[in-house]
């Protein structure tokens, strides 16, 4: 054997898959050869390094036998819909209408009883021809004790 | 078929332990590595057609889930503080040393290679089989084989240059 044919056969001897003919020339090669034994007998201790503490499956089956099977992760309930809202819901919606009712209240102020021809004139001149105002003067001085939004709708109704 | 990780947990936990424990040389390291490699299992559902295919699987996930542990620096670190010496303190040491080579060694291989060591060395597998279960060709096997021992005698021959280490002071 030359030293060739020793190293293909060398992982079969290092895993002891060599057949014994086989077997006893590979050895008598490592015998002459000093390369080839330091090889084989290096991979040999590596093996002896790996293998060691490796226990029996008897033994495993001693160190596992306390051991429970895994459990599935827990099934998350599925989220039920209420067909109607919850009544702090609804509380919640009617706080927030009442808010800004009372935001637009106190900003703008209630303009019911107040002149309309003074309401129309913060509006802005833009939003009030001449010629409206000219009509609500009028129908002021032909119905003096009216109200101003009979006045006003007269004023719009002349048009 | 549905996979009943259950059954296959009674049936092949001593198997996965076994290797976990030549891997990390820690009986709770081992049992922890039971316990994540049956989790995984669970919860990735592997299809396995068989019984062989189903070791197969847990040999490749053993080795990972081992090599995952090593990286994890808590893993580490809850290994250092919870270390307790059982045989003499020499001994112990030795053997730890030895066990830190091993994680070294075997983290540095590529999956196949890790894979045909654990085959050859801890299930006695013939190149044949361990070709067969891989799916690669009898003299990659071997390559593999001798590459990854090669990979760990280098590491004991870095750590300890004496000639007895070399020359198989364990075996």
């Amino acid at each position: 054997m030359n030293c060739r044919t020793f190293r293909e056969q060398l992982a079969d001897l290092v895993a002891g898959e060599l057949d014994s003919p086989q077997r006893a020339a590979a050895h008598e090669h490592m015998q002459t050869c000093e390369q080839c034994r330091e090889l084989a007998r290096g991979l040999e201790a590596a093996a002896a390094v790996v293998e060691a503490d490796v226990v029996s499956l008897e033994e495993a089956e001693r160190q596992t036998a306390a051991l429970t099977p895994p459990k599935p992760h827990g099934v998350r309930p599925a989220i039920v819909r209420r067909r109607y809202p919850r009544l702090s819901t609804i509380v919640r919606y009617a706080a927030v209408i009442l808010l800004a009712f009372a935001s637009g209240y106190s900003a703008r102020g209630w303009r019911a009883d107040e002149d309309v021809s003074e309401a129309l004139a913060v509006d802005g001149a833009s939003r009030v021809s001449g010629e409206l105002v000219d009509r609500y003067t009028k129908a002021t001085e032909q119905f003096p004790n009216s109200s101003a939004l009979s006045r006003s709708l007269l004023a719009l109704a002349q048009r | 078929m549905p996979l009943d990780v259950e059954t296959c947990f009674r049936t092949q936990r001593a198997r996965v332990y076994r290797w976990a424990y030549a891997m990390c040389r820690r009986h709770d390291d081992a049992l922890d590595v039971v316990q994540d490699v049956f989790l995984r299992m669970l919860d990735r559902r592997p299809l396995l057609a068989n019984p062989a295919a189903a070791i197969a699987w847990l040999r490749r996930v053993t080795g990972r889930v081992v090599i995952d542990n090593w990286r994890a620096e808590s893993a580490r670190a809850a290994r250092q503080a919870s270390h307790v010496p059982t045989a003499s303190s020499a001994d112990a040491v030795e053997a730890r040393e030895l066990a830190d080579l091993l994680h070294a060694a075997l983290e540095s291989l590529s999956e196949q290679q890790r894979l045909v060591l654990m085959g050859k060395c801890y299930d006695q597998m013939t190149f044949q089989q361990i070709a067969d279960e891989l799916g690669i060709a009898v003299p990659t096997a071997k390559t593999h084989y001798l590459r990854a021992l090669s990979a760990v005698r280098e590491r004991v021959r870095t750590a300890d240059p004496t000639p007895d280490i070399q020359a198989g002071r364990t075996s």
